[in-house]
């Protein structure tokens, strides 16, 4: 077995989708690593990357510092029914989120767990609320759950995924 | 031959402070570490920290931004160690069982015409307490790095922890 294996890849067709899911993950590896490159069809939909399927208002958090134009912030976000992502790339906008998340010891029955999502959201296009803003940030979030994770879903807060959005499982596997 | 490969894993089954990565291959140009960890400190979070070659010496400086419910920007010289995480999972910080991820890179770690450099991305939540950071170090020396050693600086690393170094080739 390589040290990083491919498990799946998904490509948006030209319907687009309102959901991306990773189902029947494998066992035999040691942390899940992620790669998206997204956009969405319409608005500033938050993507919400969830586990199992669960939808629980009570089991998701995160802690986030992400930058925007010239500020620098902080914020988060407890209770929550996903680990969410903002995007800010607009839906006339050629630019996509790509987000890089890494899911640690993701077959562990004993913890909850934990997430590490490193992401970029570049902007070069005005409206009413951002201008010329790129958005980038770091974020870890905890699913309160001790389950192994067999399935990941990525949906958006509103709308669909656009054609071309890339979400590339791979699998990583220690000495 | 692949360009990313595992070379050496810890998982702890006891309360640990140290793990020590040594004799490394001279086979890749850079390295990465892979941290699972939470420390068994109360009272307050602890602290990981990364020494190369054995040195103890305040050859060490640091810079990070984190972010909590604020954004900050710290520089510290003069330290005596590599920041992993400026605050690592513990009871001290909440009695949710969290445990930080940490990926760290090592650049061009066989350079002995270089100062070593840790480029680090980390953070734990508990629902309603913790961090995530990007924290940057460098080694002051120019020494080819021969050794990791990987330390929680007030208590231990508990049980369950894990410690994956990578190697990655150039050629």
């Amino acid at each position: 077995m390589a040290t990083i294996d491919l498990i799946a890849h998904t490509e948006v067709g030209p319907a687009g989708a309102s959901s991306v899911n990773f189902s029947s993950i494998a066992n035999t590896f040691d942390d899940l690593w992620i790669m998206v490159t997204t956009r969405a069809a319409s608005g500033l939909p938050q993507v919400l990357m969830r586990f199992n399927n669960e939808t629980s208002t009570t089991t998701y958090s995160t802690t986030s510092t992400y930058g925007f134009g010239n500020v620098a912030q902080s914020d988060r976000q407890a209770n929550a029914n996903g680990v969410s992502f903002d995007q800010y790339n607009m839906q006339a906008n050629t630019n996509w989120t790509s987000i890089n998340i890494l899911i640690p010891q993701y077959k562990n029955t004993s913890n909850f767990k934990q997430s590490l999502i490193d992401y970029y959201s570049p902007n070069n296009q005005a409206n009413s609320s951002f201008v010329f803003e790129n958005y980038c940030g770091g974020r870890a979030s905890l699913w309160r759950n001790t389950g192994a994770i067999s399935s990941i879903q990525f949906t958006l807060s509103s709308g669909s995924f656009v054609e071309k959005s890339t979400f590339t499982l791979y699998g990583i596997t220690k000495a | 031959m692949a360009a990313y490969e595992a070379i050496a894993s810890t998982t702890l089954t006891t309360n640990t402070q140290t793990i020590t990565f040594s004799s490394l291959p001279t086979t890749y140009k850079h390295l990465q570490l892979r941290v699972y960890a939470r420390g068994s400190r109360t009272g307050s979070a602890d602290v990981a920290g990364i020494r190369f070659n054995s040195n103890t010496s305040a050859v060490y400086f640091v810079h990070r931004m984190s972010g909590t419910t604020t954004a900050t920007a710290q520089f510290f010289t003069g330290y005596t160690y590599c920041w992993l995480a400026s605050t690592l999972a513990s009871p001290g910080l909440s009695s949710t069982v969290s445990f930080n991820s940490c990926v760290a890179d090592i650049l061009d770690y066989g350079s002995t015409n270089k100062n070593k450099t840790v480029r680090a991305i980390q953070g734990v939540d508990t629902n309603g307490n913790g961090l995530v950071e990007y924290v940057d170090s460098t080694w002051i020396n120019n020494n080819a790095i021969t050794s990791i050693t990987v330390f929680c600086v007030n208590d231990n690393f508990v049980s369950g922890s894990v410690f994956a170094l990578y190697g990655l080739r150039s050629a």
